[in-house]
């Protein structure tokens, strides 16, 4: 996930999303602060336009924003009703959340995945101890829901990460200071990949996969990106929404909750089509 | 159609054409498409698969046929249980293309013969949940009561194996289901020729089923328009009433008057 700053990146928010994008980010998140309501709209609909459906789209804190423009919603670690926030956008898009404890983590069942931080020290958040890999092992352990990890985080400091139970990481700076922003989510994405083929055994199924995590689609093992939504994994195999239909372990999926269907690891997907038949 | 036909009326619909069309086994997806333009069918059924996401080529059958022109009705091939029958049903469904779902619960490869008892079950839970279900059966008029009374749409008799081109070899089966039915009976495979769809239409079935007979034909489009006009023949006759058959002859011409009698 890219968390955008445009007064920290080097190029237009537009182009860095493209770029990032490019290389493989498969979740935005708006968090411009001091940005009026007006033009927060124009920015965040100019880049819906960028990403084309390539990856989700959040904005920060911004319910009436994320309902008029049918945007996924991450929310603070404080001072909010998740269940609310849940009805309020409804059931089919992406809802996340900031958390800095353990305790917080396992209240957040309402939400789609947390993000845990700040792990490192980081010019994001300057005064404030960081939770450590120690504090994210315990936001894992007691999270609900997938955890992504935020705060100083570089390809280098991915494999540790992710053995701290994190299924991938959120990103301001290693992208946006970066002077090749789309080499710079590529390379995040090598790690979180390297990381996870060391620590799992795969089978390699599909070489233009880069993603990370292994899921059984229509019986055969899959590797995805963590994080990715099923929208993102079916566009990624050509097919548009309408066409398919996806069962999740089991369960049928509403179209309308594909963008907001993050996959997880094991997950097992059949996903089938109509054909000529008697 | 004769002004005095109604049509055929399934789940609350009515349909013009008694040809409901398979779209398996074409050899090319032009032959499939004009043979469905020549059948003039309203209600064709299309089965679901998995997705082969090593073969670009594979696409939906929905990109050939309009679901806004023509009632999709999917079927449950493949399945062996009524579980697997009632999860392909659900998925069906969530193609958000209606309610109606062609039940077929087959555990035997050779014969390709529904096993009465899963079906039984399946259009049973089937129904509950809504579906307008048309079951597939072999041709039981016990069995065909049974569905009936379930709350099933049709039922659908085989007038001999799938795909076997043996014509209606369950006539005397059938024609007792017809008798019993309050429901269209749709004779659904086995059907080879336009003379076949005529024989089961003319004691009284309420539409046939076709696939293979014309999928496979050397000219799909011609056979399809063939066995259109089969079935409607085969229609005029029923509704027309057909003479009994006798073990003598009855001469067609006056017998008095004959020149030179005597």
């Amino acid at each position: 996930m890219l968390v955008t700053d445009r007064r920290r990146a080097r190029w237009a928010l537009p182009e860095l999303v493209a770029a990032a994008v490019a290389g493989g980010v498969d979740a935005v998140q708006v968090r411009e602060r001091n940005l009026g309501a007006e033009e927060l709209a124009v920015l965040s609909r100019r880049l819906r336009e960028v990403i084309a459906g390539r990856a989700a789209l959040l904005v920060n804190d911004e319910p009436r924003l994320a309902v008029a423009l049918e945007l996924g919603l991450h929310l603070p670690d404080r001072g909010v009703d998740l269940a609310q926030a849940r009805r309020w956008i409804g059931g089919e898009r992406l809802l996340g959340r900031s958390v800095h404890s353990a305790a917080a983590a396992a209240a957040s069942g309402a939400v789609d995945y947390v993000l845990a931080g700040h792990v490192f020290a980081t010019p994001s958040k300057p005064g404030r101890a960081p939770i450590g890999l120690t504090g994210l092992h315990r936001i894992t352990a007691a999270a609900p829901v997938s955890v992504l990890a935020v705060g100083g985080i570089t390809a280098e400091r991915i494999p540790a990460v992710l053995r701290a139970g994190a299924v991938g990481v959120a990103v301001i700076g290693a992208i946006a200071d970066a002077t090749d922003p789309e080499r710079a989510a590529a390379a995040l994405w090598a790690a979180i990949d390297e990381s996870l083929e060391d620590d799992m055994p795969s089978v390699q199924t599909d070489s233009t996969a880069r993603g990370s995590i292994e899921i059984l689609a229509n019986g055969k093992p899959a590797k995805v990106a963590p994080g990715i939504s099923l929208a993102a994994f079916l566009a990624g195999k050509g097919l548009t929404a309408g066409m398919a239909i996806v069962e999740r372990n089991g369960e049928i999926v509403d179209r309308t909750a594909y963008a907001a269907t993050v996959l997880a690891p094991g997950d097992q997907l059949e996903v089938v089509h109509a054909v000529g038949g008697g | 159609m004769l002004s005095i036909d109604a049509p055929l009326t399934i789940a609350g619909r009515t349909f013009d054409s008694r040809l409901l069309l398979g779209t398996g086994k074409y050899r090319s997806r032009e032959e499939m498409r004009s043979a469905v333009a020549a059948s003039g069918a309203e209600i064709v059924t299309v089965a679901l698969r998995r997705i082969d996401f090593d073969d670009p080529a594979s696409r939906s059958i929905l990109e050939d046929i309009d679901p806004s022109r023509h009632v999709i009705l999917p079927n449950t091939a493949g399945c062996q249980t009524a579980e697997e029958a009632v999860r392909i049903a659900r998925m069906a469904r969530a193609m958000e293309l209606g309610d109606w779902v062609k039940l077929e619960v087959i555990p035997d490869p050779r014969y390709l013969l529904p096993d009465p008892i899963d079906t039984l079950e399946a259009a049973r839970t089937l129904i509950a949940e809504g579906f307008a279900v048309l079951p597939y059966i072999g041709a039981d008029p016990v069995l065909a009561r049974r569905l009936e009374e379930l709350g099933t749409a049709t039922v659908m008799p085989l007038g001999s194996p799938i795909g076997s081109g043996q014509g209606v070899v369950n006539l005397e089966a059938i024609k007792i289901i017809v008798e019993q039915a309050n429901v269209p009976v749709v004779v659904d495979a086995g059907i080879g020729a336009p003379s076949d769809a005529a024989i089961a239409m003319e004691h009284g079935a309420d539409a046939c089923l076709v696939n293979t007979a014309i999928a496979l034909a050397e000219d799909p489009a011609l056979m399809a328009e063939a066995i259109a006009e089969g079935v409607s023949a085969g229609r005029k006759a029923y509704l027309a009433g057909r003479i009994p058959r006798r073990a003598y002859a009855s001469a067609s011409s006056p017998l008095a008057g004959v020149v030179g009698a005597a």
